[in-house]
């Protein structure tokens, strides 16, 4: 049970805000131009994973994606970025802005800190802050590799998508069968307008090579969730 | 909304109200590059959930656990590539984690 801080319930008698589990708040917002690769941004070391929410704003080949968090035992410092071309050995770049969410135990005091509403679990750490925005869930839904998602409602939301799907793919050009590049790619957003978005793969790296041939993801569909 | 508590930052923009949806972290679990399991988290009943299986310091060659949720069990795994191409890509160590949302 609840027993320190406010606890808040919506309009369906669900709590939003309590002392048993923390909220997610915003730390970092940016923007990243013309990726082709990986790019870190860093985040005050925090105990807790962050969550990054991204935006694509390039044109509909540019992919982009969280590739990993950066992790330095007990803490993580940082989200890794990746960026590139749709399609499998296809060089090119992709902008994007993000939101890194984290839990937070401090905020940075600022002149006007004494505003709003702040809210502490029994440790002492904050749970919600009014100067710090929490992370919004606008709406979820399903998602798959090629297939526009419309999200009438909201226009230029950031994502969050999971699971993160991997795949390898070897081209077989035919006999006399020459090595060929074996490409590791992943699944990233694409934008197609302000209210529509597709999943796509984007090369993420050659690995080596070989005379194989064949293609193998992990999957095809993810957890798509829209947010302010 | 005429009703309930709404909370405005210092620009007099409205920061919270009870019809938004925010998130709370339930769940985190870090996983070995090889392990796949499964957890009961009652606290998750009858809410939504984000669940995330993050690659912690990954490598290109390598992938994220596949996670699912089937009511209030969290269920992870590696993903097992097709034989050719599996000596190509290796499981990341990974963060699993969970929040829910009203």
């Amino acid at each position: 049970m609840s027993d320190y801080g406010l606890k808040i319930n919506n309009t369906k008698s669900e709590i939003q805000i309590d002392s048993l589990y923390s909220n997610y708040l915003l730390e970092k917002t940016g923007s990243i131009s013309s990726l082709n690769g990986l790019s870190t941004v860093s985040i005050e070391n925090n105990l807790y994973p962050p969550i990054a929410a991204i935006r694509p704003t390039s044109n509909s080949t540019g992919v982009c994606g969280v590739f990993d968090v950066s992790y330095s035992s007990p803490y993580y410092t940082g989200v890794r970025f990746f960026g590139g071309k749709e399609g499998a050995g296809a060089v090119g770049t992709c902008s994007f802005d993000y939101k890194i969410f984290t839990l937070k135990k401090e905020l940075i005091t600022s002149s006007n800190s004494d505003y709003g509403l702040r809210i502490r679990d029994s440790l002492g750490n904050l749970v919600y802050h009014t100067l710090s925005n929490s992370l919004k869930i606008l709406e979820t839904g399903i998602a798959t590799i090629g297939s526009t998602y419309t999200h009438s409602s909201y226009t230029n939301p950031y994502y969050i998508f999971s699971p993160w799907h991997s795949a390898v793919v070897c081209f077989a050009p035919g006999p006399p069968m020459p090595p060929m590049p074996i490409y590791s790619l992943k699944s990233g957003l694409s934008k197609i307008s302000s209210t529509s978005i597709q999943m796509k793969w984007t090369t993420c790296a050659v690995l080596g090579v070989d005379r194989i041939g064949g293609a193998n993801s992990s999957g095809s569909t993810v957890n798509l969730i829209l947010c302010e | 909304m005429s009703y309930g508590l709404r909370v405005y930052n210092n620009k007099g923009e409205e920061d919270l109200t009870l019809v938004d949806r925010i998130t709370r972290l339930s769940y985190i679990s870090l996983q070995t590059a090889s392990a796949g399991n499964s957890g009961a988290l009652p606290q998750i009943s009858g809410k939504l959930t984000g669940i995330f299986s993050v690659p912690v310091n990954a490598s290109i060659n390598q992938s994220a656990h596949m996670i699912s949720r089937s009511g209030t069990t969290l269920s992870w795994t590696t993903y097992s590539f097709s034989t050719k191409l599996r000596k190509w890509i290796y499981p990341a160590t990974c963060v699993n984690f969970c929040f829910s949302y009203t």
